[in-house]
């Protein structure tokens, strides 16, 4: 027993280091988030919900190398299973946060199961395709289920089984709690930060584990995987199920901080999101898809609402006639040209950095430290020799 | 041929493979006995990987069964073969190019002993002693324990394969399945390579190696098939097959029987 | 106990928070904060008050969004005494100074919506908790509108709901903090029976391509309600995904559906589209059942009449206001308009414009931004000179009544701008209705603290 508990946390020194740094960074976001004008719970709450998005979708497409374009849909899942959850049984998140998890999960079993009979463009044309589907039926199908392009929100007359159990309706709209304590704002923020350090945890143990491995050997030469013994389906059905209960557990939350669900949180652009982040961050890297995700959360909540007026009063120290010339050339990257922007870091890092963001930390590290084993490249770690 | 009194390990039984109109085996038998090293040699387009991907199962015949140690390996699935321990060695090699060299030669040996699939992420892979001791002692009788933590991409063509050779070496297979191990070698690897063969070969595990290269075979074989036309010409020990009128016809690009579709 | 815990928070953190946004410069223009007790969500406490203006700058409702913000800052300029003031001068009765709102000049900030809800929302979230706005206003999709009047009942800030025609904004998704000056489907679907019944007759057949949301929805069923009582018949409705792009796979059937009229319940660049692509496809010269094909638009604006170009000749609809009003505050909104971005306003922007002018208004008559007695001053208040005539705000829903326009595209335009000819006024006697129709509660009015 004690030697189980052992093993179940047990985590090489350059793992433990690795977890300290990621949690005191996510918990000082208000922080050191607040000189970069984003320090509001409403986008810390996504940062750390997209992380985890990312995280799921990086044990798949970084590991095995699946590139699946429907990973929104277990999102989507997730997000609709809370709000019902709130609405049937019970404001509590973590009923909420279970029902979504097992639900994505099942879902995942499903579309992962089809899907997973093909390799290669066709894999993720198969989940682009199971996606578009789920969003269909979201949008216009399944509209008593979901309330269509209008989401589903709570509503006063929900019959939350579980709480009016306990006591009577309030006035107004409740809001999510946690054994009966209610939070919202920067209390949900830290929640959903210790879900998600909780789920780095984990992604590290999926990392170091052999298991991990396997994944990798998967995405490196499946032939061999196969005439080495190993049922490779069930690696990559296992890989694909697990990031999909990720992508549950991120629409779980999304639900948790913003009671609502709604059918374009499953579209294919929702899908290709996810998938810009972990390139962006850098493929099969542990913290790349993190800073992927934060970045392009940063982009969309935060250039998008630069306005002229904003631009001017940053170029405050231009010469004033210069000024508008700078406030005019800069306007098109920000507010609705945030996307310009987005897409333009996109080309450079691919054409530059093919290993995304954490190449580039790689390389400038190299140029220090000399000193240090040679690394074998992003989709690698090879065993310290001790 | 009668060798009931032997252990047979792998009968390769009235086996055609057919390609359309085209017959790439034609009634083979084959009988592989325990602890033996079983050549098929052939000229080019005889059938040799024909055969060797019908034994593994990447084929399946059109007539005729593969049975390994009682059981019918025909229709199975690569994973499950490689589970009942019989294990390939491929001509270019199969291998990991985005791991380590020793990760390369760890990886099988978790399907040797945890099975098909087991995903216990709990247990670090740093953790796992035994297996890590078990590679780095067959990377150093292949000669790679110094590249252990080598990228194995970055490795030549020689150490590639007798690093694939070591994996196949982690999981103790009932039957190695060796095809042409020395293609494209140099001749001081080749020699190496014989030399870690004939090491093998003392621990009594049952090979069958396809090989054109004479040298080669006689210097690793206990029996000969000779293949040509998708048909076996003869059989036997190195020295009988080695004077075989049959045989010299055949390495001389004539084929054994005139008018088959070939 | 834990509310005031949650003011702590939140003050350290919008401090600290506002000097990082200061010292890279982008605050947008939250200059000074107090530090007493706030007994709402962001009660502005230096001299300054902050607006959220929340509109589409992509996706297909961006026309309407873009000149919904430049109407939002011209009311700002107007509000603080700049420029030639609008429709100040005009509005009645109005208690507004021109010195800005309660003594604090107004600011704002601004927000891409996407045209999708979750977008929208964060975007809100980021206005109530970043940069402390204590109304926002935006619109231009039903869906995104409902979907952010309900994160502001939530976090207890008003919405001044902007373009959004859906009955479900002031019907069963209606909130208490949730107000809207526009019209809806139902008033369009009232008005436009008679200008279409004495077109085109009492026996029609009528095919719909609705936009596939709520407003489409409610548009849909108003528009068969109104047409039904005419004596028209009612093809099986077809549904559309917003923002398609391509309706020529929706328009092919039509042709031989037998129906003899087309109801495009269609709006923005998805109206611009299917209207352009039903003209190609000859739809406006066809003679079915003995009668000329006819199309109807039911909600159109002069940004959409400019998209679909010729294509809108002849075609009927309903308009909240159009710029060539000759009222007199119409007039000066569009001269004001016309004299800062050089093009007259469409009806997004008018109504854009109005919402803001009407909550500085009842906040200053309310003596406080404190959100129950702002609310209290919106609801049931009756006033004139905003280029509709005399207009109630309905306390039942926070649904305006006033004129309704029917309108019908000019066969010869005289400048780019003349695109709409007014045909018909529906008084808003016949376009008023019981409020219990559409169900709904409006929830409570008790503060929150974001």
């Amino acid at each position: 027993m004690n030697a189980t508990a052992k093993t179940l946390f047990s985590m090489s020194r350059r793992d433990l280091i690795t977890l300290v740094i990621f949690a005191l960074v996510v918990l000082a976001m208000p922080i050191w988030l607040s000189p970069l004008g984003a320090a509001y719970p409403g986008l810390m709450q996504k940062f750390a919900i997209y992380a985890i998005f990312a995280l799921g979708f990086n044990i798949l497409f970084g590991l095995t190398g699946y590139l699946s374009f429907g990973h929104a849909a277990f999102l989507g899942v997730g997000s609709y299973t809370a709000v019902w959850s709130f609405k049937l049984l019970s404001m509590d998140v973590i009923p909420a946060i279970i029902f979504a998890v097992i639900l994505s999960g099942i879902f995942a079993v499903a579309i992962g199961y089809l899907s997973l009979r093909r390799t290669g463009i066709y894999f993720s044309i198969l989940t682009l395709a199971f996606a578009q589907m789920s969003y269909n039926l979201a949008y216009s199908v399944l509209t008593p289920i979901t309330n269509g392009e209008t989401s589903l929100q709570l509503s006063l007359r929900d019959p939350r089984v579980l709480d009016l159990a306990f006591g009577p309706r309030e006035p107004g709209l409740p809001s999510a709690s946690l054994f009966g304590h209610t939070f919202s704002g920067l209390e949900a923020f830290y929640f959903c930060a210790v879900v998600l350090l909780l789920a780095f945890f984990i992604a590290q143990k999926i990392f170091s584990s052999p298991f991990g491995m396997m994944l990798r050997a998967i995405k490196s030469n499946q032939t061999r995987m196969n005439y080495a013994g190993f049922n490779t389906r069930s690696y990559a059905m296992t890989a694909f199920v697990i990031s999909g209960m990720y992508a549950g557990l991120a629409g779980a939350l999304l639900a948790i901080t913003d009671p609502l669900a709604g059918a374009e949180r499953m579209q294919w652009t929702a899908s290709g999101e996810v998938v810009l982040m972990t390139i962006l961050g850098g493929v099969g890297t542990l913290i790349g898809p993190v800073i992927g995700a934060w970045l392009i959360k940063y982009f969309e909540n935060i250039f998008s609402a630069f306005n002229d007026t904003a631009l001017t009063h940053f170029f405050g120290f231009v010469p004033d006639g210069l000024r508008e010339v700078v406030v005019a050339i800069s306007s098109k990257f920000v507010g609705e040209g945030w996307q310009l922007t987005l897409g333009l870091l996109f080309v450079l890092v691919v054409m530059f950095l093919p290993g995304g963001i954490m190449e580039g930390v790689r390389r400038i590290r190299g140029l220090f430290g000399s000193g240090r084993t040679p690394q074998t490249g992003a989709v690698s770690r090879p065993q310290a020799a001790e | 041929m009668s060798q009931t009194d032997a252990n047979i390990v792998l009968h390769v039984a009235d086996v055609h493979k057919n390609f359309g109109g085209l017959h790439a085996l034609s009634d083979i038998d084959l009988q592989i006995e325990e602890g033996k090293t079983h050549a098929i040699i052939g000229p080019n387009g005889a059938g040799k990987s024909t055969l060797l991907n019908v034994i593994i199962g990447r084929l399946a015949p059109s007539r005729g069964a593969v049975v390994f140690d009682g059981k019918v390996l025909t229709g199975k699935k690569p994973h499950e073969i490689n589970q009942m321990g019989v294990v390939r060695v491929f001509q270019t090699p199969e291998i990991f190019p985005e791991l380590s060299v020793l990760q390369n030669v760890m990886a099988p040996a978790f399907a040797k002993r945890d099975g098909a699939f087991k995903a216990n992420i709990f247990m670090p892979l740093d953790a796992e002693k035994a297996i890590r001791q078990e590679a780095e002692d067959i990377l150093n009788d292949v000669g790679l324990f110094e590249r252990r933590q080598s990228h194995a991409g970055a490795l030549s063509r020689g150490d590639k394969r007798r690093m694939e050779l070591a994996m196949c070496l982690i999981q103790h297979p009932k039957l190695l399945l060796l095809d042409e191990p020395t293609a494209g070698m140099s001749r001081h690897d080749t020699n190496t390579t014989i030399a870690l063969l004939q090491k093998i070969k003392a621990s009594g595990m049952t090979k069958v190696i396809i090989e054109h290269d004479m040298h080669v075979v006689f210097s690793l074989a206990d029996r000969i098939s000779v293949l040509a036309g998708g048909r076996i010409i003869a059989e036997g020990e190195p020295d009988a097959v080695r004077g075989d009128p049959r045989v010299q016809e055949a390495y001389l690009g004539g084929t054994y029987e005139p008018g088959e579709a070939h | 106990m834990t509310k005031s815990l949650k003011g702590i928070k939140r003050r350290t953190l919008v401090k600290s928070g506002l000097a990082g946004i200061l010292a890279t410069g982008v605050a947008p223009l939250v200059l000074t904060r107090g530090t007493y007790a706030q007994e709402y969500c962001n009660a502005p406490t230096g001299d300054t008050v902050t607006l959220g203006f929340n509109v589409p700058l992509t996706g297909p409702y961006a026309d309407e969004g873009a000149d919904e913000q430049r109407a939002f800052e011209l009311a700002v300029e107007h509000l603080n005494g700049e420029g030639d003031g609008g429709m100040l001068p005009t509005y009645t009765p109005s208690v507004l100074t021109g010195q800005g709102v309660l003594g604090k000049k107004v600011a704002f900030v601004t927000g891409d919506t996407q045209t999708k809800a979750d977008a929208a929302r964060d975007s809100a979230r980021r206005m109530i908790e970043r940069d402390g706005v204590v109304m926002v206003s935006g619109g231009s999709s039903s869906g995104v509108a409902i979907a952010v009047q309900g994160l502001c009942q939530e976090m207890g800030v008003i919405f001044m709901a902007a373009l959004t025609h859906s009955n479900d904004t002031t019907g069963k998704d209606k909130k208490r903090y949730g107000f809207r000056h526009f019209f809806n489907a139902y008033q369009t679907g009232v008005a436009i029976g008679p200008s279409l019944g004495k077109a085109y007759g009492n026996d029609r057949v009528a095919y719909h391509l609705t936009s596939d949301y709520t407003w489409g929805w409610t548009t849909e069923e108003s528009m068969i309600a109104s047409t039904e009582k005419l004596g028209w018949k009612t093809i099986t409705p077809v549904r559309t995904p917003v923002g398609a792009g391509d309706f020529s796979q929706y328009i092919t059937p039509v042709l031989n559906s037998g129906a003899d009229v087309l109801i495009l319940n269609h709006y923005g660049f998805d109206m611009v589209n299917s209207l352009t692509q039903a003209v190609q496809f000859g739809l406006k010269d066809k003679m079915v059942n003995g009668k000329q094909f006819e199309i109807v638009v039911p909600l159109v604006s002069d940004l959409m009449a400019k998209g679909a170009g010729p294509a809108m000749k002849g075609i009927y609809g309903t308009s909240n206001w159009d710029w060539q009003l000759e009222d007199a505050a119409s007039q000066a909104f569009t001269k004001s308009f016309g004299a800062k971005y050089g093009q007259p306003p469409s009806q997004a922007a008018h109504t854009a414009y109005v919402q803001t002018l009407l909550y500085a208004d009842a906040c200053e008559r309310a003596g406080t931004f404190y959100p129950p007695e702002v609310i209290k001053q919106l609801e049931g208040f009756e006033f004139d000179g905003l280029g509709n005539g005399p207009t109630l705000y309905r306390a039942a829903d926070h649904q305006c009544f006033k004129d309704v326009l029917v309108v019908q595209g000019k066969e010869t335009p005289s400048n780019p701008f003349d695109l709409l000819d007014h045909v018909d006024t529906a008084s808003r006697e016949s376009v008023t209705y019981d409020p219990a129709i559409f169900g709904g509660e409006l929830g409570p009015d008790t503060a929150a603290m974001c």
